[in-house]
């Protein structure tokens, strides 16, 4: 690689796994230092980067200022305002300021005050997301979100993404050229002969090359939209095979709201608890349950209008008898006067729609064994589930850590028994308590935020 | 503070050594020198 570009190219690979800038501007220097630099960029990015420009600024407004301090600026024949400004003057050295020279010091103080509140602002800022970006969240952030995304130190690049990225980025670049052609033949409007010429080519370029080598291609493509497209549902975020196994719950065992608490989501917390057994400390995952309406938004097919619907016609197998002769042969009287015999059929010919929930969640059911079943053979859906199964572990703190500061005494080698998830409002957890954060693409995401379920759950 | 241009041309390197040196650097080294070196050094050798 050339070297002048080698700089911007590791800034730009920092920047991906959440470096800051001031942390590439420091990236840059180094790198400048070491003769990898590119003379682009050379003179903005080393202009007035010293320490003293970022620490400067906080000033002590609050200090007072002695008496005899005092009257040497106050009668110094110089313009000592300034100084006096950035002292807090008691009631009896103000008073022995002049009308004007009040105004003055109460005007450049009011200025130092707004400048001050804008630098440690700005600080507050920066400080907030370096510790954001070494996993460190204030308390209320930690309670409100519990897991959302890992920190971004922890981001980082894999076979899998340069792969998936690879593939996103050739079908992006066959969409993008055929935006640019579209854009193209509207800015140059085509005229009408030109146009009905083109239309007539490429549509025979879609029949003659594009079906025959396409038409599995685009099969496929079917496929992998509808086993990817879960993935970027916020709303209702798990992989197409994992709703499968919620409709298995909800048709066949447990119903919406049943379904929805055995197919819990992991809130991504864990806490420790004392085992009965000496030396044992339990590590509890924390799991919400899922809303019955989204597992039965989810896992409910809405038939087509075409198929919605069940065509009734007459058997044709009325049989009468007359019970006065026992005669079989009737007429019928039809309005035009064609009267004609009966044929056994009644008239009966309707096509009833489908409109009930059994029947449906019958359809429903029998779609999601056949569908699943697909999917659990499918590559790509065994894929996804692979990647959705990672998990990012932070520990809080160790068994014995956390032993010490709950009860005060040593425990050497504690024992760590894994148990099953169990629902635990936020209010009953003890901050204490947090033994790790578990970070993965689902867990701790939920329409509801995790204390509204617990409500409806509770009132359920 | 001013803020540093990006070369929008470029893309990711493919090079295993390389991502893992900048991982490294990224997980709790942050101001290490020697990892920013190491990289460069890397991509250089990479020609």
């Amino acid at each position: 690689m050339d070297k002048t570009k080698i700089s911007s190219q590791i800034r730009r690979d920092l920047k991906l796994r959440g470096w800051e800038d001031d942390e590439l501007v420091y990236v840059s220097r180094i790198l400048g230092e070491e003769g990898y630099t590119d003379p682009r960029f050379a003179r903005k990015r080393l202009q007035d980067v010293t320490l003293e420009s970022l620490t400067s600024g906080v000033k002590d407004l609050l200090k007072p200022l002695d008496d005899k301090r005092f009257n040497e600026l106050h009668d110094s024949t110089n313009d000592t305002m300034p100084i006096l400004a950035e002292h807090d003057l008691n009631y009896d050295q103000i008073t022995k300021l002049s009308q004007a020279e009040r105004q003055q010091y109460r005007d450049i103080r009011a200025k130092l005050f707004s400048e001050q509140k804008a630098t440690i602002s700005h600080g507050q800022t920066n400080f907030e997301d370096k510790m954001e970006t070494l996993g460190l969240k204030s308390d209320e952030v930690s309670n409100k979100k519990s897991t959302i995304i890992p920190p971004k130190g922890l981001w980082g690049v894999s076979d899998t993404y340069y792969y998936i990225k690879g593939v996103a980025e050739r079908f992006d670049t066959i969409g993008k050229y055929l935006q640019d052609v579209a854009k193209q033949v509207y800015v140059f409007k085509l005229s009408k002969e030109i146009d009905e010429n083109a239309l007539k080519l490429l549509n025979s370029y879609h029949d003659k090359r594009m079906l025959p080598l396409w038409e599995v291609a685009l099969t496929g493509s079917e496929e992998i939209i509808n086993i990817l497209e879960n993935i970027q549902d916020e709303k209702n975020r798990d992989t197409a095979l994992g709703w499968m196994k919620k409709g298995y719950d909800k048709h066949w065992n447990y119903g919406n709201h049943g379904a929805g608490e055995v197919d819990y989501i992991q809130t991504g917390e864990y806490i420790f608890r004392l085992g009965k057994d000496k030396n044992i400390i339990l590590r509890v995952p924390i799991k919400r349950e899922f809303t019955r309406e989204q597992v039965g938004d989810k896992t409910t097919v809405r038939l087509l209008d075409k198929g919605n619907q069940i065509h009734i016609h007459c058997p044709g197998h009325t049989d009468l008898t007359c019970l006065s002769c026992g005669g079989k042969y009737f007429l019928v009287n039809t309005p035009d006067g064609n009267n004609k015999r009966w044929d056994g059929y009644c008239g009966l010919d309707f096509n009833k729609p489908i409109v009930g929930d059994e029947e449906r969640d019958l359809f429903a059911g029998e779609l999601f064994y056949k569908a699943s079943n697909i999917l659990l053979e499918n590559d790509l859906s065994k894929a996804v589930e692979e990647i959705c199964d990672n998990v990012i572990f932070v520990e809080h703190k160790s068994a014995s850590d956390w032993y010490k500061e709950k009860y005060k005494q040593d425990l050497i080698t504690p024992i760590i028994h894994e148990e099953k998830p169990e629902k635990i409002k936020t209010q009953n957890i003890d901050l204490q308590d947090r033994s790790m954060i578990g970070y993965n693409i689902f867990w701790g995401r939920s329409h509801r935020t995790a204390d509204k379920s617990e409500h409806f759950s509770n009132e359920a | 503070m001013s803020q540093i241009q990006e070369d929008n041309n470029l893309t990711d390197i493919n090079d295993s050594e390389y991502n893992k040196i900048l991982d490294d650097a990224t997980k709790g080294q942050r101001t290490s020198k020697d990892k920013i070196i190491e990289a460069a050094k890397r991509l250089e050798s990479l020609g």
